[in-house]
């Protein structure tokens, strides 16, 4: 997945998923309670029939679910750690085969506009990362400014200039961009009477 | 571009308890295995099933419960949050959005910065609320300069969609 606000999209969608698994069960516990299912599903029944026994083999499936189990979960808590979208190492082929390829990866490319975008007036710090296949590329910029610079000149450079020179370098005809700005990150004495 | 949140606390919550859930089974069935007593009490548990029927109002408690856990996940991943990244209006090529937050600190900014404000708040909901102290006696034209100020601001900043301004003033001298 190549999508800047990670993990939102996977703790969405693990806890929805956990989210119906527990409303079914719940609801059956209750449907079976209250008698719905009379006929076929009597509720004078005890939970647990009397004389049921545990097979030999509960106990080992059982560790081997729980193990499983608890990696997923450590997998999951491991997920905010990483925020990066992820990028990918993209095959450049020459006009000619004599000529050979070259891989680039995306990101070399990324840290040039960034470098780029960092030395223009009101920009305190800058990261990009050039995310999906060569044939369908999206760039992601961070930018945090300078407490009180203009926002609407910078938006205008990034535009009309870093972004052409970042398209022409890697012969793209568009490259689709998000900007996430940081306004102020720099604290002037004026802000803390 | 919106941003919201990433839902990190219910998430890493449920990840925890998923975790003690199948650290507990685990260690339980290895010390069943080993024929130590168990963790959790496997045998008493048995017995409290065997003892309850399935319309036993405590059977009838926990699916409710269960139910209503499962409702506050959902609640969880469905319900969009306050946004944690604002939308700005779009420029040529490029999806634009700024932290709240930030948009918050340089707001606060401008408005602590005009002449006679001693200290500024301010939120970002359906409106942006400033409140501002202010050491004058006759403060009368204060909230105009720091709407004025705080309109200029946004006019650069350019959101895609602009609240309304409310300033209100406090004076800290009567």
């Amino acid at each position: 997945m190549s999508r800047p606000n990670r993990p939102a999209r996977l703790n969405r969608a693990l806890l929805g998923a956990l989210g119906l698994l527990l409303l079914a069960a719940g609801a059956a516990v209750l449907l079976a309670s209250s008698g719905l299912l009379a006929p076929r599903f009597d509720p004078a029944a005890p939970l647990v029939a009397p004389g049921t026994g545990v097979q030999p083999w509960v106990p080992y499936a059982s560790i081997v679910a729980s193990v499983v189990l608890g990696l997923l979960c450590v997998r999951w808590l491991l997920a905010r750690a990483f925020r990066a979208p992820r990028t990918r190492i993209w095959r450049l082929m020459a006009d000619t085969p004599a000529q050979g390829v070259a891989y680039l990866a995306a990101d070399t490319a990324a840290d040039a506009i960034a470098a780029d975008i960092q030395a223009y007036p009101g920009v305190a710090r800058a990261t990009a990362s050039l995310t999906g296949h060569r044939s369908a590329p999206t760039l992601h910029l961070n930018v945090s400014t300078t407490t009180g610079s203009p926002i609407e000149p910078l938006r205008a450079q990034i535009a009309d200039h870093a972004l052409p020179r970042l398209r022409h370098a890697l012969e793209l005809d568009a490259l689709p961009a998000n900007l996430l700005l940081r306004l102020d990150t720099t604290s002037t004495p004026s802000r803390t009477r | 571009m919106i941003r919201r949140h990433r839902r990190v606390l219910p998430a890493s919550l449920v990840a925890l308890a998923g975790l003690a859930i199948a650290g507990l089974t685990a260690t339980s069935c290895v010390q069943l295995l080993l024929h130590r007593p168990p963790v959790l009490p496997f045998a008493a548990v048995a017995r409290l099933g065997a003892s309850l029927t399935w319309a036993h109002p405590l059977v009838m408690a926990a699916g409710a419960v269960l139910a209503g856990l499962g409702v506050v996940l959902l609640a969880a991943a469905a319900l969009p949050g306050s946004p944690t990244v604002l939308p700005l209006q779009p420029g040529r090529d490029i999806d634009t959005g700024a932290t709240r937050a930030s948009l918050v600190h340089t707001l606060c900014g401008t408005a602590a910065d005009v002449d006679g404000v001693d200290r500024a708040r301010l939120r970002i909901g359906r409106k942006i609320r400033a409140t501002v102290r202010t050491p004058l006696r006759d403060a009368a034209d204060l909230a105009g300069q720091v709407e004025a100020a705080l309109d200029r601001r946004l006019d650069d900043i350019a959101l895609a969609h602009r609240p309304p301004v409310r300033v209100r003033v406090h004076t800290t001298k009567d």
